[in-house]
């Protein structure tokens, strides 16, 4: 019996190799799922911070003016953010969850809802809440 | 118990195969866990970059969304995508591709800024990793509110 067909008779260890084979696969897999799944979550959570903010932003510019005092339009505030953050949200996976006035400030919240690669983990909801206040005067930042 | 001659001793180590198995398994682990560290450093830096792309598209768009005309919009959001992606220590090749389109450069008009950037893996050429692009793209609304001109 030459080396080679002793080599290729001889099954022991083949259980060790097999399960180092699929140790590793799965280790791998897993590993590689985990860091993908990390920067869609955190990208999400970025862009959904980024709608949220703007819809917001667009929501507190909506002005009252009665005479020379100027406050918050909250009706128009309330539909110009919402129609904002649907704007916004049609061109991503984001979605507008709610948008509430809160005093003289407009608050928006987005969610979006991220598939996970790793298996067996069920999708992640990301909540984003972006906050814009009406103010006049500003002349300097800090003000 | 006799003593073994050194021919003896000699002839035995030659036939003796125990730990033969741990150095072949030390010739393959070794070499496969170093790159599967290397393949966890490209994935990772895959992810941070995807996350560096996309935080630079919202901010260029911002950037863009208040300058007043469609030069000054470009050249914001060029600036703002290059410095968010420098500060991530996001390196493209040659640099980002950067592009601001809007609607209209007038209040209420949406600036569209989207940002391409190639990043590197000429260190991984272990794994022969792949030079791979990430595109982002990010809306900013123009202030009701603001001035334009010069």
């Amino acid at each position: 019996m030459t080396v080679v067909q002793r080599l290729r008779s001889d099954d022991r260890g083949g259980g060790y190799v097999l399960a180092f084979i699929v140790l590793m696969s799965v280790l791998v897999g897993a590993g590689v799922s985990a860091l993908a799944d990390a920067g869609r979550v955190s990208s999400a959570q970025r862009h959904s911070s980024s709608i949220a903010f703007e819809a917001a932003r667009v929501g507190a510019q909506e002005v009252a003016a009665d005479g020379s005092v100027f406050s918050l339009n909250a009706d128009a505030a309330h539909s110009a953010a919402a129609s904002a953050a649907i704007t916004l949200t049609s061109r991503s996976d984001a979605q507008l969850d709610g948008v509430r006035i809160d005093g003289d400030e407009v608050v928006v919240t987005i969610t979006f809802v991220v598939d996970r690669w790793f298996p067996g983990l069920a999708a992640v909801t990301i909540t984003e809440i972006g906050r814009a206040r009406f103010s006049t005067g500003i002349v300097e930042e800090g003000q | 118990m006799k003593p073994q001659r050194t021919s003896q001793r000699i002839g035995q180590r030659f036939r003796d195969d125990r730990g033969n198995g741990d150095v072949l398994a030390m010739i393959f682990i070794v070499p496969l866990a170093f790159g599967v560290i290397l393949l966890y450093s490209f994935v990772g830096r895959q992810a941070a970059s995807v996350q560096a792309v996309t935080h630079a598209a919202d901010v260029a768009a911002r950037a863009a969304a208040l300058a007043g005309s469609p030069g000054a919009g470009q050249s914001a959001a060029s600036a703002a995508a290059t410095n968010t992606l420098s500060g991530a220590g996001t390196v493209c090749a040659g640099g980002p591709a950067v592009s601001a389109t809007a609607t209209a450069w007038a209040p209420g008009g949406i600036v569209t800024v989207t940002v391409t950037c190639t990043i590197e893996t000429g260190d991984l050429t272990a794994i022969a990793a792949p030079d791979t692009t990430k595109t982002a793209s990010s809306d900013a609304i123009i202030d009701t509110y603001r001035e334009f001109g010069p």
